[in-house]
């Protein structure tokens, strides 16, 4: 257990919001990261369907009273996103991590961390201009930068309701702050404006699985789930004042002007219930036959509240994500009798629709995806590799966006809450 | 433990390609909708006026001797350190039975590299409370007369003299006091009673008829006391440095030029105040950051200074301005962080005063104006006059800003 623990550390202190660049990360809060784990990348479904193993989805609780083991799981996410046909942008994390104690198969119980909101964008502004300032000409230039984002702590409750229905419910505690720089280039001099925001607020979702329509022989399993505010996001936000970068060193010192001594407190500003997020989700996974799955899956994200534009340098904010999904698994036989048997495979494809507050503009996201699980050990540990490959149009200026995504999974067990025999 | 290994080698495969597999390009917007912008500002409500105050030469980088262009040097005064530039040898423990002073010369050097003048020049001590006769800050020649300093006692005379520089150097002449009465100087700058008495007077013998400058305190090769001494055959030498310095000057008699215009000089005791009127200035510094603020004033054609430089402190409080009065001393209190430098080109005296907005903008300061005075740095015999005329606002200073604003 010592080494699952340095795991479970190790993870946990990489853990970050750091997704690649788009565009959608600059509206509002930045872009609800909407996949976090390999096994449900490579069907394309935010979480809510099984493709970790059979009836298990790893970020739906619910399904977690279906495994035999405790399981801890953690992910690296690699992230490419091109816009523009040429100018790519990719970065890689750690990105969540999960552990899964179910109890006797009927209840479950998990604590993980995941990311919730990318605020990750760097804009160069193409409005190069001169201006002309008492007969001198000087040459000026825009730029943008923002880091950071949300960080979801999540605490899962699951139970078995009766013979057909399942339920849990989560609680995520979101956290994490973002820094916004506008940057106004004078004479190759810079000028910055920055803010700090800190987020804070409470999320809970109810999942509900049912096989009822089973007694009649249909072999379907119905997923829903609904995501409501517990407390609502609030931000702190600093204002910093704005100043010269005379040394240009990328940050205030006491070469700038204001000298960094010479400058005051930032501007504080409390704003609560600044972002209401509700999710509302609905799936099915459908049994063609033994171990092949089609699975479905429809989930809406909506922020109920207005006021992300605020904070955001592009004045707007997401209002609504459509996400569809449909997917096939061929899951691995519990007993395997050769190397292939041992194997998930997966392929998926999905659409979201976006749909931005202010310019009522709307972003479709459309692609496929496709995985492939190996499990190893006793405990029927899982490696998961996913790929998805998509692209965004309806983008503003920016036409459209290709993105990649590639995801490994680590998912280790041990057991818990049962009585080993004595030597 | 297999299952860890693997889990391991995974961990540090994905270690190495977060570390190689990142990419960073900016993503390319139009921006042009930003609020932040540039502008411009132009401030013509500008107030002032002129004062005379006793002259403070204090500071600055020469002692000077000699009358010319109606300026009377009278005298100078100097206060040596007791310690030792090598801080380890003070004045009185050169006072020790154990030790034999050999020669103790008190040296000057002149701050241009031309001998100005043969004139004799002689140096006194002040027998008693030497280093309360003057004030760096505030002794003039209203408050320190020929009088005050009778009772000063002569230790020797000396001329300037001067080696012959070779092709590459610069040999500067040098005016040395070799004293000879070693004794009686020595026990009075190395005085135990602690009574500071380590204050000497310099002044010209023979008339000058030009300004001639040694260097102060505030310069490379400042005014020095050289000691040689042995302490039980050990041969030894000290240098003690000033403390503080400055002459006594009489200014000239003030013009026209000087009274109906901005007027600065040091030596003349002339100095300035100028006011803003920024009721119109929609400068926050929440939201915006000042790129420059330049203040412009022409300056009379009959009187060309380039590269005279002039200072600006910030009033600490409200005054009220005339266009020339007089005072006995000069108690206009300023911020003592924030002094600024305009200089003298082609006519127009320009200096850049964006902190003192700045400071405005964020309360540190209050607009109550600045004080113009004379650079310790420029010639102090020299003035400037900056022209303000009230009916004549094409000629009067002005302030352009350009600021960022959010």
């Amino acid at each position: 257990m010592l080494n699952y623990k340095k795991l479970f550390i190790f993870t946990v202190l990489l853990i970050s919001t750091l997704f690649s660049q788009s565009l959608l990360n600059g509206y509002g809060f930045g872009k609800k990261v909407d996949v976090y784990d390999s096994a449900s990348l490579g069907i394309s479904s935010t979480g809510l369907l099984p493709s970790f193993k059979e009836d298990v989805s790893l970020q739906n609780p619910s399904t977690w009273k279906n495994l035999n083991f405790t399981y801890f799981t953690g992910n690296y996410h690699a992230e490419q996103n091109i816009i523009l046909d040429n100018i790519v942008n990719s970065v890689s994390d750690l990105g969540s991590a999960q552990l899964i104690v179910p109890i006797k198969n009927k209840y479950a119980f998990g604590i993980g961390l995941h990311p919730y909101f990318d605020q990750y964008l760097k804009l160069n502004g193409v409005d190069e201009d001169d201006y002309i300032a008492y007969g001198d000409t000087m040459a000026t230039h825009h730029s943008y930068n923002s880091f950071g984002g949300a960080t979801a702590f999540n605490i899962s409750l699951a139970s078995t309701i009766n013979k057909y229905f399942n339920a849990a419910i989560s609680f995520d505690y979101l956290y994490g702050s973002g820094r916004q720089q506008t940057v106004f280039s004078l004479d190759n001099i810079n000028y910055y404006s920055q803010q700090r925001h800190i987020y804070e607020g409470s999320l809970a979702k109810i999942f509900i699985n049912s096989d009822v329509l089973s007694s009649w022989d249909i072999p379907v399993n119905l997923f829903f789930g609904l995501g409501f505010p517990v407390q609502s996001i609030s931000v702190e936000s600093y204002y910093y004042r704005p100043f010269e970068d005379s040394n240009n060193s990328g940050a205030q010192d006491n070469n700038d002007f204001p000298l960094l001594s010479n400058t005051t407190t930032p501007e504080a500003i409390n704003t609560n219930d600044v972002s209401a997020p509700y999710e509302y989700q609905f799936g099915f996974d459908y049994n063609l036959k033994k171990g092949l799955r089609v699975l479905g899956e429809f989930s809406r994200w909506e922020d109920k509240k207005k006021n992300g534009a605020s904070f955001s340098a592009l004045n707007d904010q997401i209002q609504l994500i459509d996400h569809y999904s449909m997917s096939i698994v061929r899951f691995a036989p519990r007993l395997p009798k050769n190397i292939f048997d041992r194997f998930n495979y997966k392929i998926g494809t999905y659409s979201n629709n976006i749909i931005l507050l202010n310019s009522k503009n709307n972003i479709n996201e459309y692609g496929l995806s496709t995985g492939l699980s190996f499990k190893f050990g006793i405990t029927k540990n899982q490696i998961d590799f996913a790929y998805s490959i998509g692209k965004r149009n309806g983008l503003f200026e920016l036409e459209n966006e290709k993105i990649q995504k590639f995801s490994i999974g680590i998912t280790v067990g041990d057991i818990w809450f049962v009585k080993r025999r004595a030597q | 433990m297999k299952n860890i290994r693997f889990i391991n080698i995974l961990v540090i495969i994905a270690s190495i390609a977060i570390i190689l597999n990142c990419t960073e390009n900016t993503i390319p917007f139009n921006l042009s909708d930003s609020d932040f912008n540039v502008d411009t500002l132009t401030i013509r409500s500008i107030d002032g006026g002129t004062y005379l105050a006793p002259p403070i030469m204090g500071s600055t980088n020469g002692l000077y001797f000699g009358n010319a262009d109606g300026f009377t040097n009278l005298f100078s005064l100097i206060q040596f350190s007791s310690i030792s530039l090598n801080g380890t040898v003070r004045t009185y423990s050169l006072l020790d039975t154990s030790v034999t002073v050999d020669s103790l010369v008190v040296s000057f050097i002149a701050s241009k590299d031309s001998l100005l003048t043969d004139s004799e020049f002689e140096l006194y001590y002040f027998a008693e409370g030497g280093d309360s006769v003057f004030s760096e800050l505030e002794s003039n020649y209203t408050n320190i007369t020929e009088a005050d300093v009778a009772n000063a006692i002569s230790i020797g005379k000396s001329t300037f003299t001067q080696g012959v520089p070779d092709s590459t150097e610069s040999i500067y002449p040098k005016l040395s006091f070799n004293i000879e009465n070693i004794d009686d100087v020595l026990k009075f700058i190395a005085d135990t009673t602690n009574t500071q008495n380590r204050a000497f007077m310099l002044k010209n013998v023979d008339a000058i008829g030009e300004i001639v400058s040694i260097q102060s305190r505030e310069s490379l090769d400042y005014p020095v006391i050289d000691i040689y001494y042995r302490v039980d055959d050990d041969s030894s030498h000290s240098i003690f440095f000033p403390l503080k310095d400055l002459t006594i000057v009489e200014p000239r008699d003030l013009t026209d030029a000087d009274i109906n215009n901005i007027s600065i000089g040091r030596a003349t005791g002339l100095k300035s105040i100028i006011k803003f009127d920024f009721g119109t200035l929609p400068i926050d510094s929440t939201s915006m950051v000042i790129k420059s603020a330049e203040l412009i004033f022409n300056s009379i054609s009959e009187n060309e200074l380039d590269g005279y430089e002039i200072k600006a402190a910030i009033l600490e409080d409200s005054l009220a301005v005339e266009n020339y009065w007089e005072i006995n001393e000069d108690k206009y209190a300023i911020e003592q962080d924030m002094i600024m430098t305009g200089t003298v080109k082609n006519n127009q005296m320009k200096m850049e005063i964006r902190s003192f907005l700045q400071g405005i903008n964020t309360g540190s300061y209050s607009n109550f104006g600045l004080k113009l005075y004379g650079s310790t740095s420029s010639d102090p015999f020299q003035s400037t006059n900056l022209i303000f005329d009230v009916n004549n606002s094409d000629n009067n200073p002005y302030l352009k800003i350009i600021y960022v604003e959010l």
